[in-house]
């Protein structure tokens, strides 16, 4: 508590703080407060510099080096390699659409071609190529060949059946060849 | 040694002394009346004839003290008593500062200071503090300060006149009863009244008069005294019953004379006689330098 009033040490004491704020050490103070900022911003921008040069000279080096060619070679032909893969993808996947959608020859087709052939047919050979079926035959009959294509038309599991005609070997033995194309899409 | 000036508004008053063991021994006392106001627009003017007539006086004492401690009895200097809250001292200054600047719409060229008179308990919880803080501008002071450089003195302190009369008052236990008092000091140029009860400060009142009649500025206090008491009586119902004089104390009988005993009104001096050293009556006009020596 304070019991005792002086009107005077107040003055000193106000005194005192109005000389810290003497409008000339206040301008000494900003002016060294601006000098130190300048100094600060310059430091700082040095430093950027130095950086900056350094990031420089490694991205130079980097750049100059031999193997960056080649790195950018293998890059390009993995690119042309991407590119040609794509393009496999692609037709792979248009031939796998057709692949879907055609008819396939399986043993649905190969017995059929035994339960409609007459017996005086023997069967020599049977090949496919792309979707014709070639069917090699010899009987001692003629007439069965025509007979046997009528019946291979008619089942409907082919889109066509033929025959050029027939030859005769061996003196009694006619021989023909059936061609019988596929159904479905090619 | 001490050495004590006090300004009033047309004089003033040095006081120097020996403050030992409780006891004040004066040594010289004078006083500077002037015809021309030595403050003026709140300022402390003086000019080659009174700074003469002082290095005269302390030539002719032989006074060579080189501190003083000045106090200002004039009303360029605010004074108020305050009720604040019990806070730390650095708060309270603030608090007490930025009260006065509120109250007397001051510039920021018043300094402002203040004393504790009393603790008070509003509440189980709550304290408050009773302070007289005092107001003065720096310019005064800077004038002042000026004119002792001239008299080859450094000023010490500068207290207001309220203040050191408050603290006589209270080191020297002046009230004796509880009873609501009322202490007095009577000037020329003004009548300054404080009122005790149950031995606790109540308030302080100035009023300035320009009175160099006897009879006038007795009548004038009578008057004073009147107002002081039905004002006390109508806010706690009890009336003044002492009078304690200090001042013009030779007025004493004629301001007796203006109370019959029905009045019920006592009027004393106050008795300074176990604080000094040398009996001297003409001191009871320096009451305000004895209140700073304390």
């Amino acid at each position: 508590m304070k019991y005792k009033m002086n009107l005077y040490e107040v003055y000193q004491q106000q005194k005192k703080r109005s000389k810290a704020f003497n409008p000339n050490v206040v301008l000494v103070l900003f002016l060294l407060t601006i000098a130190l900022c300048i100094g600060a911003t310059g430091s700082y921008l040095t430093w950027m510099k130095a950086t900056l040069d350094k990031e420089n000279i490694e991205l130079n080096d980097y750049l100059s080096k031999l193997t960056l060619g080649e790195d950018y070679a293998y890059v390009l032909k993995a690119q042309k390699d991407i590119e040609a893969f794509e393009r496999l993808t692609q037709a792979l996947n248009e031939v796998n659409t057709v692949f879907e959608a055609k008819q396939s020859f399986g043993s649905r087709q190969l017995k059929l071609i035994y339960q409609l052939k007459p017996s005086s047919i023997t069967i020599d050979l049977i090949k496919l190529e792309g979707a014709v079926i070639t069917i090699s035959v010899r009987s001692k009959e003629a007439s069965s060949f025509a007979s046997f294509v009528v019946s291979l038309k008619q089942a409907g599991e082919f889109l066509d059946a033929s025959f050029p005609g027939y030859q005769m070997s061996n003196g009694n033995l006619y021989n023909s060849v059936i061609s019988l194309t596929l159904k479905g899409e090619y | 040694m001490e050495c004590v000036v006090e300004i009033r508004e047309h004089a003033l008053l040095f006081l120097s002394g020996k403050y030992t063991r409780g006891k004040f021994d004066v040594a010289h006392k004078f006083r500077i009346d002037s015809d021309e106001s030595l403050i003026v627009k709140g300022d402390f003017s003086f000019n080659t004839q009174l700074l003469d007539e002082v290095k005269k006086q302390l030539k002719s004492k032989k006074m060579k003290m080189r501190k003083v401690k000045v106090i200002v009895n004039h009303r360029s200097i605010v004074t108020r008593d305050l009720i604040v809250p019990y806070v730390d001292k650095r708060k309270m200054s603030l608090m007490i500062e930025h009260e006065m600047y509120n109250i007397y719409h001051l510039s920021r060229d018043y300094l402002v200071d203040y004393r504790v008179i009393q603790e008070q308990k509003k509440s189980r919880k709550v304290k408050q503090v009773q302070v007289i803080a005092s107001a003065i501008s720096s310019k005064f002071i800077q004038s002042l300060e000026l004119f002792f450089d001239k008299n080859r003195m450094s000023i010490v302190s500068i207290e207001t006149a309220a203040s050191s009369v408050m603290n006589l008052i209270e080191k020297q236990k002046v009230i004796k009863n509880p009873e609501p008092s009322v202490v007095v000091e009577l000037n020329s140029s003004y009548i300054r009244s404080f009122i005790y009860d149950n031995y606790a400060f109540q308030i302080a009142r100035t009023v300035y008069i320009q009175e160099e009649i006897s009879e006038v500025a007795v009548d004038r206090l009578v008057q004073v005294l009147d107002i002081l008491s039905q004002a006390y009586s109508g806010k706690t119902g009890k009336y003044l019953k002492n009078v304690m004089l200090i001042g013009k104390v030779e007025y004493l009988p004629l301001l007796q004379s203006h109370y019959t005993k029905e009045s019920q009104l006592e009027i004393n001096l106050i008795n300074l006689n176990h604080f000094l050293v040398r009996k001297q009556p003409e001191l009871m006009e320096y009451a305000s330098c004895l209140g700073v020596v304390l």
